[in-house]
C-alpha cells in the first residue's frame, strides 16, 4: 500500500503543477481583461466580452485553486475546539472531517454534472463571448473532482502514515 | 426540522471543517429536509463565482502581493522612519505609521502582521525595545489594515448585503486615521513613561529623498479612493488598476519584480483567494436560505423584544460581534452575520454603511484576542513568544480601540462624513 501511495502522490505532485499553471494563466487573463476594459470603456470603445471573460476566468481559478488550497492547508475554518481534544480522538475527528468533505464535494460534483449536461444538451452559448457555456460549467466539475481526489489520498495517508514505510517492506 | 439544520451547522463548525464546507453542509441539510434539489447549491455557488463585484477580492490581494514582492514594503518603512523615527519611541511610532501606509496597499490585517511584522519586531528589539512590546504593538497596529482602503472586509460586507463598496471604503478613511493617531498618542505616553530610545533627526534632504522613493506605494490608496470617488472606475476596476500600478512600479521603477518571481506571486494569490472565494460563493446559497426562512425578521423581532433603544441594541450587537470575532476569521464572520443583522439595524434607523464600519472594526479586533486571534498566532510563529503573553501586552491598545469603536458606534458622523460627500 505504501508503494502504491507513493506512486499516487508522485502523480498528484505532477497534477498539482499542471493545476498551478492554469491557476496562474486564469488570474493573469482575469486581471488583464479588467484592466483593458477600463481603458477601452473610457476611450468609448467598450468591448463587452472582456468582463465576461474575466468572470469565467474567476470561476476557473477558484475551482482549480480549491484543490491546491486544500493541499496547502489554506481553507479557513475554526480549529480551536477540535484542537482541545486528546490527540487520538483529534486525529479521528480530522479524518472523519475529511470523509464528510468528500461526501459534500461528491454532492457538488454529482449535481455539477447534471448542470453541465444540461447546458451542453441545450447548447447554451454565453451572451458576449459566444462560447458554449459547457466550458464554464466544467470549471466546478473539474475543480471539485480534483479536490475530492486530493482529499481521498490524504485520508489514505491518515491510515498509512509515512513512518510505516520500513515495516511495509 | 430547523433544529436539525442548526445542529448540522454547529457540529460541522465545532469539528473544525473548512468554513465553506460548514456552510455548504448546512444548506444541503436544509434542502434535503425541505425536498429541494441540491442542484440549487451548485447553481447558486456558480452565480457567486461568476460575480464581477466579488472579483475585487482576488484583485486587491494580487495588488498587495505585487507591491510586497516589488519592494514597496522596505520603502514604506524607511519613509515612516524618516518621518517619526527621531522622536522618543521613534521605532514604535514607525511601527504604527508603517502599518497605516501598508494598510493602503493591503486590505487585510493578517497580511500586515505577516509581511511587516518580522521586519518591525527585529528593528525594534535590535535598538533595545522589549520583544513582548514590539510584537504586541505590531499586532495592534495591523488592525488599521481593514479600515484604511482598500479593505477586503468592506468588499465582502458590500457584496453580502448589496451596499456600495465605494461608500464603505470612504467610511473607513476617517476612523482608520483617527485610530492610527490615537495609537501614536498612546505609544508616545509609553515612550515617555519607559524612556524608549530615539533615533537621530534626518535632514530635510533625506526626508524628501525617502518620500520620493516611497511615493509609488503611498499614492495607491489615493488613486483607488479618487478613482472610485470620481466614478472613473468601479471598485473591481480600481482593484485591477491597482494591480497594473503595482506591476509597473515593481517591475520598471523599483525593478524588484522579475519574470522569475512573478508566477509565484500569481500562484500564491490564487491559493489564498480560492479559500476565501469558496466561502463567498457558498454564502450566495447560505444567505438565500436565511432570507427564505425569514431569519432576519425573527432576529429583528427578538432584538426589539429585548429593548427598542437603538444605542443599547448597538452595544449588545458590538459585544456579540467582539465575542464572535474571537473565534471566527473575518470573511466567514461577516458572511454569516451581515445578512442577519443588517436588516435588523436598518429597522432601527442605523445606516448600513455606518454599520459596515462597526462590524468590520469589531471583527478585526477579534484578531487580537485569544483563543482564535489569527494575528496573535502569526506573530507568535515568528517571534516564538507564547500567544497569551503577546495578548496581555496588546491589552492597552485593545482597550483603547474598543473605546474608539464605541465612539464610532454612537457618533455616526465621524464615519459617515466622507461617504455622505460621495453620495451628494
Amino acid at each position: 500500500m505504501q508503494q502504491v501511495l507513493e506512486k499516487i502522490e508522485k502523480g498528484l505532485a505532477a497534477l498539482e503543477k499542471v493545476m498551478s499553471f492554469f491557476v496562474i494563466v486564469a488570474i493573469v487573463v482575469m486581471s488583464l481583461s479588467v484592466i483593458i476594459s477600463v481603458f477601452t470603456r473610457n476611450m468609448d470603445i467598450p468591448i463587452t466580452w472582456l468582463e465576461e471573460l474575466a468572470r469565467y476566468m474567476q470561476v476557473w481559478f477558484v475551482c482549480l485553486g480549491s484543490g491546491l488550497a486544500f493541499r496547502h492547508n489554506n481553507l479557513p475554518g475554526i480549529e480551536f475546539f477540535r484542537d482541545l481534544l486528546p490527540p487520538k480522538i483529534r486525529q479521528f475527528v480530522i479524518s472523519l472531517g475529511k470523509v464528510i468533505m468528500v461526501y459534500f464535494l461528491w454532492q457538488l460534483v454529482a449535481h455539477g454534472k447534471v448542470l453541465f449536461d444540461h447546458v451542453v444538451r441545450t447548447g447554451q452559448i454565453s451572451a458576449n463571448l459566444r462560447i458554449p457555456m459547457g466550458w464554464v460549467y466544467a470549471g466546478p466539475l473539474v475543480g471539485f473532482s480534483l479536490m475530492t481526489l486530493f482529499i481521498i489520498v490524504s485520508i489514505l495517508r491518515d491510515f498509512f502514515p509515512v513512518q510505516a514505510v520500513k515495516e511495509g517492506k | 426540522m430547523a433544529l436539525i439544520v442548526i445542529a448540522v451547522f454547529v457540529l460541522a463548525l465545532l469539528i473544525g471543517l473548512p468554513m465553506f464546507i460548514v456552510l455548504g453542509l448546512t444548506c444541503l441539510a436544509y434542502f434535503l429536509l425541505n425536498d429541494i434539489s441540491p442542484l440549487m447549491i451548485v447553481q447558486r455557488m456558480f452565480v457567486g463565482l461568476d460575480g464581477f463585484v466579488t472579483m475585487a477580492v482576488p484583485l486587491f490581494i494580487l495588488a498587495g502581493n505585487l507591491m510586497n514582492t516589488g519592494g514597496a514594503l522596505d520603502r514604506l518603512v524607511k519613509f515612516a522612519n524618516v518621518v517619526v523615527g527621531h522622536v522618543r519611541g521613534g521605532l514604535a511610532q514607525v511601527n504604527v505609521l508603517g502599518s497605516m501606509f501598508f494598510a493602503g496597499i493591503s486590505g487585510a490585517a493578517t497580511a500586515d502582521v505577516a509581511a511587516l511584522g518580522p521586519l518591525e519586531v527585529k528593528a525594534m528589539t535590535d535598538s533595545g525595545y522589549e520583544k513582548d512590546f514590539a510584537t504586541a504593538l505590531t499586532v495592534a497596529s495591523a488592525t488599521l489594515g481593514p479600515l484604511i482602503p482598500p479593505s477586503l472586509h468592506m468588499v465582502i460586507y458590500g457584496v453580502t448585503v448589496s451596499q456600495s463598496i465605494g461608500a464603505l471604503f470612504m467610511a473607513g478613511v476617517v476612523p482608520g486615521i483617527l485610530l492610527g493617531l490615537a495609537m501614536m498618542v498612546q505609544v508616545d505616553y509609553f515612550a515617555k513613561k519607559y524612556n524608549f530610545p530615539k533615533g537621530s533627526r534626518p535632514s530635510l534632504k533625506l526626508l524628501a529623498k525617502e518620500f520620493i522613493r516611497a511615493i509609488g506605494p503611498l499614492g495607491l490608496p489615493a488613486i483607488i479612493v479618487l478613482g472610485i470617488f470620481t466614478g472613473f472606475f468601479t471598485p473591481t476596476e480600481a482593484a485591477a488598476m491597482a494591480c497594473l500600478y503595482a506591476f509597473i512600479i515593481g517591475k520598471f521603477v523599483y525593478k524588484e519584480l522579475t519574470w522569475r518571481n512573478l508566477p509565484k506571486v500569481f500562484l500564491d494569490t490564487g491559493i489564498i483567494c480560492a479559500g476565501s472565494m469558496l466561502i463567498v460563493a457558498i454564502s450566495n446559497c447560505f444567505s438565500w436560505v436565511i432570507a427564505i426562512e425569514n431569519i432576519p425578521q425573527i432576529v429583528t423581532e427578538f432584538l426589539l423584544s429585548i429593548t427598542s433603544n437603538k444605542y443599547i441594541l448597538l452595544l449588545l450587537i458590538n459585544i456579540g460581534l467582539l465575542i464572535l470575532g474571537c473565534f471566527m476569521e473575518g470573511v466567514s464572520a461577516i458572511i454569516i452575520t451581515a445578512p442577519i443583522l443588517v436588516p435588523a439595524v436598518m429597522a432601527l434607523g442605523v445606516d448600513p454603511i455606518h454599520f459596515g464600519l462597526i462590524m468590520n472594526l469589531n471583527i478585526t479586533l477579534g484578531l487580537l484576542t485569544p483563543p482564535m486571534g489569527l494575528s496573535l498566532f502569526i506573530a507568535s510563529s515568528f517571534t516564538k513568544l507564547p500567544v497569551t503573553r503577546i495578548a496581555r501586552k496588546t491589552m492597552p491598545f485593545f482597550l483603547m480601540m474598543v473605546g474608539l469603536l464605541l465612539i464610532f458606534t454612537f457618533v455616526p458622523e465621524i464615519t459617515m462624513f466622507l461617504p455622505n460627500l460621495l453620495t451628494k
